[in-house]
């Protein structure tokens, strides 16, 4: 069935309709220190319907475009949320994320070789490296007017390099629209720098100062939005407001769906509207939140871009590129300054609560003794509260990282250096 | 479909084919306080895995008009051709030529979206009108036609229904925030439909805690539930048994050796796919392997790890049918189906009067395993025990402990096994459905608190 024929069929219905058709195409490349190779080729096609009916809003996703799609989402909207709102007629902003440049698996193929030689030098160390590309193809039209297509590329690299008997791991990422735009041979590099920096084993327990490294993060930023979304609770536990609060003022925060090359960067985002850079925290103070076109209705506020979907389920509101403001402090001036402490390298959620209290493993970390660094802590536990820990932070990094290790929301942040932290379990015994 | 993909199987040089064909319907429901969704969904989807001079090639696909997957398969195969020849081998397997079907008091087909909304409500009901709570409720249904094949010959379809609630309540007085939730995951739609004491108990959970007192980390005697042993046997024992865990770190190699001393004489730890009236069961794993029942702890020592075909082919052992896929967009790995201890002859009543000074733990929130061999469980609800007798609730109850250590410090294993079905991860394949189930247990000594 045509798109366009299916809007007719679903404008008959709807008082509003609207049609994403999505096209990925995605390869990916395992490599082991011990020729465990895999290649991996996906393609999906996704369909989605979403209409507004008696103010209401209806859904349904298949992977084709198929006339039962109408009726489907003309049914959901019976249970549908509540749409007193319009779909828009879109407008795309000008960023680059595609690739014309075409690179097929076996380019994949020579610059996974090529990092292997640097990893297979450092002998006795066990690492995957693994090197993805995504093609992405949207199409969004709806019975306003709006008819757009869009195309992004997306490209990865991840190392991980495993510590003697592999009870730590150290991961590096590296991503970017373009794939020239990676720098491979400095991934492997820095990864084997910090392997031998990790030699030796040390222990930590208790409450200790810590750097965070870009994936850790990135995981403390999840349970800030997971927190802030769950109701909005903030460190006095009221709703998280504008203005209100969240960190010290060394923190800011932004959300930039138009970066030039970064994976979470579109024209458009799921439901025709333009991408934009909306600041979320400014120097500790809640500045504004990302709306999708609903939560911006439920909140009297602009849609900000950012309503993306999957591809067979409804958009919701998601961020596109995190960024947080950089600081003045080098990674020397935190260690001289913290004497005694741990670098969290990568971290885990594994658990949170309603008002902020979380529970991260790390897959790695370092022990920091009298400024410098020690040896490694292996696979430990740390508990905090989100607010609390974020109206700790003694200094952040003068250097953006990228970090994430998928390629829809993508992270640039400096390192964060926080007073305390409580490691339950980051110890073995040397 | 299917055989158009098995025509993979006639090209040159391959050592094991499988390919893989599945069609799913899918209903979701959100709640949300007061605002409601529900929408449904439909899709095809398939892969084709190949073993090729040692290496893998994994092609998949999701939707229709798709291309030609053949030369999407012969184009990886050709890229595969150019690696360096790999060491990946696979332990072969009995032909099974099966349709599986489950009989369920209540199918799917016959529940429609009107019915499942209107019983959601009245559980959601329960939480935001009864109990005066914030509640987050997430419903999704799976119709699921399934075909696999390999070039051993072996053809198996199976038709299948998946369902799975999660209900999270919250509940506030003044500044105190507690959450409470749970997850159940069954094929029988009649197992949803009597849910109304489960949804009061996780807001009541809610409810109770809220004022509960922290509490500071120390060791202490510890007897945790069904449902935090059953997390810690399927975080540390389950997990560690997964033979690629144990292949890849020395750590795991070294505790989970055959035949090492790892427990009491009373501590059995199983993994069984046979379960059949358990959503995490299924005659034949994703390779086309027979499931069993294996005994990863037997009499307190290590009995056997989990198996795939690629991990029981390089450790030279016998299948035990424990390859398991998110959906077709994924490869294999070895997963858990059903990971429990079989029950003793203990009472709680017993293990509480036999505590001096302890915690009851009870309902898992979230649990993990690190790759030292270390485990962490946080429990929803927690009591001091003094003097046999159970006293103030308190928060905070985060277990955090050496597995070899808290194996060997169980004391006591209780006689009420019971199962809880649970979403699992590994890598990026989440949520798988894993069932994991034990009696109370009691550790003599552990590290709890924050």
């Amino acid at each position: 069935m045509d798109k366009y024929l299916l809007l007719a069929e679903a404008s008959r219905k709807a008082t509003e309709s609207e049609i994403r058709i999505v096209n990925e195409y995605e390869e990916k490349l395992s490599l082991t220190e011990d020729n465990r190779t895999s290649i991996k080729v996906s393609c999906s096609n996704g369909v989605c319907l979403r209409v507004i009916k008696k103010k209401r809003m209806g859904f349904s996703s298949c992977g084709n475009l198929d006339s039962s799609l109408v009726e489907k989402a003309y049914f959901s909207s019976r249970y549908g949320p509540k749409a007193n709102f319009s779909f828009p007629r879109g407008c795309m902003s000008d960023v680059e994320v595609y690739d014309k440049k075409k690179h097929d698996l076996q380019e994949l193929v020579e610059k996974g070789d090529e990092m292997r030689e640097v990893m297979d030098r450092a002998r006795s160390v066990s690492y995957v490296i693994l090197i993805q590309k995504k093609l992405l193809c949207i199409s969004l039209l709806n019975t306003n007017g709006l008819d757009c297509t869009y195309k992004k590329s997306t490209y990865g690299a991840v190392v991980w390099a495993g510590v003697s008997d592999n009870s730590c791991g150290i991961y590096n990422v590296g991503w970017s629209c373009f794939l020239n735009r990676i720098d491979f041979p400095l991934l492997v590099e820095s990864a084997l720098d910090k392997i031998t920096t990790a030699q030796k084993r040390c222990k930590v327990h208790g409450v200790t100062s810590a750097i965070f490294s870009p994936g850790a993060v990135q995981t403390l930023l999840y349970i800030l939005f997971k927190v802030i979304n769950h109701g909005g609770k903030s460190k006095d536990r009221g709703t998280v407001k504008r203005n209100n609060r969240v960190a010290n003022e060394q923190f800011s925060l932004y959300d930039d769906g138009t970066l030039a090359f970064a994976p979470g960067s579109s024209p458009i985002d799921d439901e025709g509207i333009s991408t934009q850079r909306t600041a979320l925290v400014e120097k500790g103070i809640v500045g504004g939140f990302i709306y999708d076109l609903k939560t911006a209705y439920d909140t009297g506020s602009r849609p900000t871009g950012n309503g993306f979907g999957g591809l067979l389920s409804m958009p919701t509101t998601l961020p596109t590129n995190l960024v947080i403001g950089l600081g003045d402090m080098s990674i020397d001036e935190m260690l001289r300054d913290m004497r005694a402490g741990v670098i969290i390298d990568g971290a885990n959620i594994r658990g949170q609560n309603a008002i902020g209290d979380f529970l991260i493993s790390f897959d790695c970390g370092f022990r920091v003794e009298n400024g410098e660094i020690a040896g490694r802590l292996e696979s430990g536990v740390a508990y905090a509260n989100i607010y609390e820990l974020l109206s700790d932070i003694r200094g952040v990094g003068n250097e953006l990282f990228q970090a994430d290790r998928g390629l829809r929301v993508s992270l640039l942040t400096p390192l964060v250096y926080f007073g305390s932290l409580n490691v339950l379990d980051g110890s073995m015994q040397p | 479909m299917l055989d158009r993909m098995k025509r993979v199987f006639e090209i040159p040089g391959i050592d094991f084919a499988e390919a893989r064909w599945e069609h799913f319907r899918v209903n979701k429901i959100h709640l949300r306080n007061r605002e409601k969704m529900a929408y449904e969904s439909e899709n095809l989807s398939g892969n084709v895995r190949v073993l090729v001079n040692g290496n893998w090639v994994f092609v998949s696909f999701c939707g229709l008009n798709i291309g030609n997957i053949e030369d999407r398969v012969q184009g990886a195969i050709k890229t595969a051709k150019s690696l360096r020849n790999g060491y990946r081998k696979v332990a072969r397997s009995n032909t099974a030529k099966e349709e599986l079907r489950y009989s369920v008091k209540r199918g799917l087909e016959n529940v429609s979206m009107t019915e499942k909304m209107q019983l959601l409500l009245e559980y959601n009901s329960i939480l935001v009108d009864d109990l005066k709570e914030r509640s987050d409720i997430t419903y999704s249904d799976h119709i699921i036609e399934r075909q696999y094949c390999n070039s051993e010959d072996t053809e198996i379809t199976e038709e299948t229904n998946q369902i799975s609630l999660t209900i999270v309540a919250i509940a506030k007085e003044g500044i105190d925030v507690e959450e409470s939730r749970d997850y159940i995951a069954v094929r029988d739609f009649a197992c949803i439909e009597q849910l109304s004491r489960w949804t009061q108990e996780i807001g009541l959970r809610a409810r109770k805690q809220l004022g509960a007192k922290g509490l500071k980390r120390d060791m202490y005697s510890v007897i945790l539930d069904p449902s935090l042993a059953s997390c810690v046997v399927h975080e540390a024992v389950g997990h560690m048994s997964e033979a690629d865990e144990v292949l890849s770190k020395t750590t795991y190699r070294d505790l989970i050796a055959p035949n090492r001393k790892i427990g009491i004489e009373q501590l059995n730890v199983v993994d069984d796919g046979t379960i059949h009236e358990l959503v995490s069961s299924c005659k034949y794993d994703d390779e086309g392997v027979r499931t069993d029942k294996t005994y990863i702890i037997k009499g307190g020592y290590v009995s056997s790890c989990l198996q795939s075909r690629e991990t029981a082919a390089e450790s030279n052992t016998k299948l035990t049918g424990n390859a398991r896929a998110l959906d077709c967009r994924f490869p294999p790995l070895v997963r858990m189906w059903t990971t429990y201890i079989e029950p003793n002859d203990w009472t709680i009543e017993e293990m509480i009067r036999s505590t001096q000074r302890g915690i009851y733990a009870k309902t898992k929130r979230e649990g993990r395993l690190g790759s030292n061999a270390r485990f962490t469980v946080w429990a929803q609800e927690g009591f001091l025990i003094q003097h046999g007798e159970i006293r103030e609730r308190i928060k905070g109850v985060v277990i955090s402990e050496d597995v070899l250590k808290c194996l060997s410090s169980i004391e006591a294993i209780a006689s009420d096994l019971t199962f809880f079905s649970d979403p699992c991860g590994k890598y990026d394949q989440f949520p798988l459905i894993c069932t994991r189930g034990s009696p109370h247990l009691k550790l003599e000594t552990a590290s709890v608190g924050t």
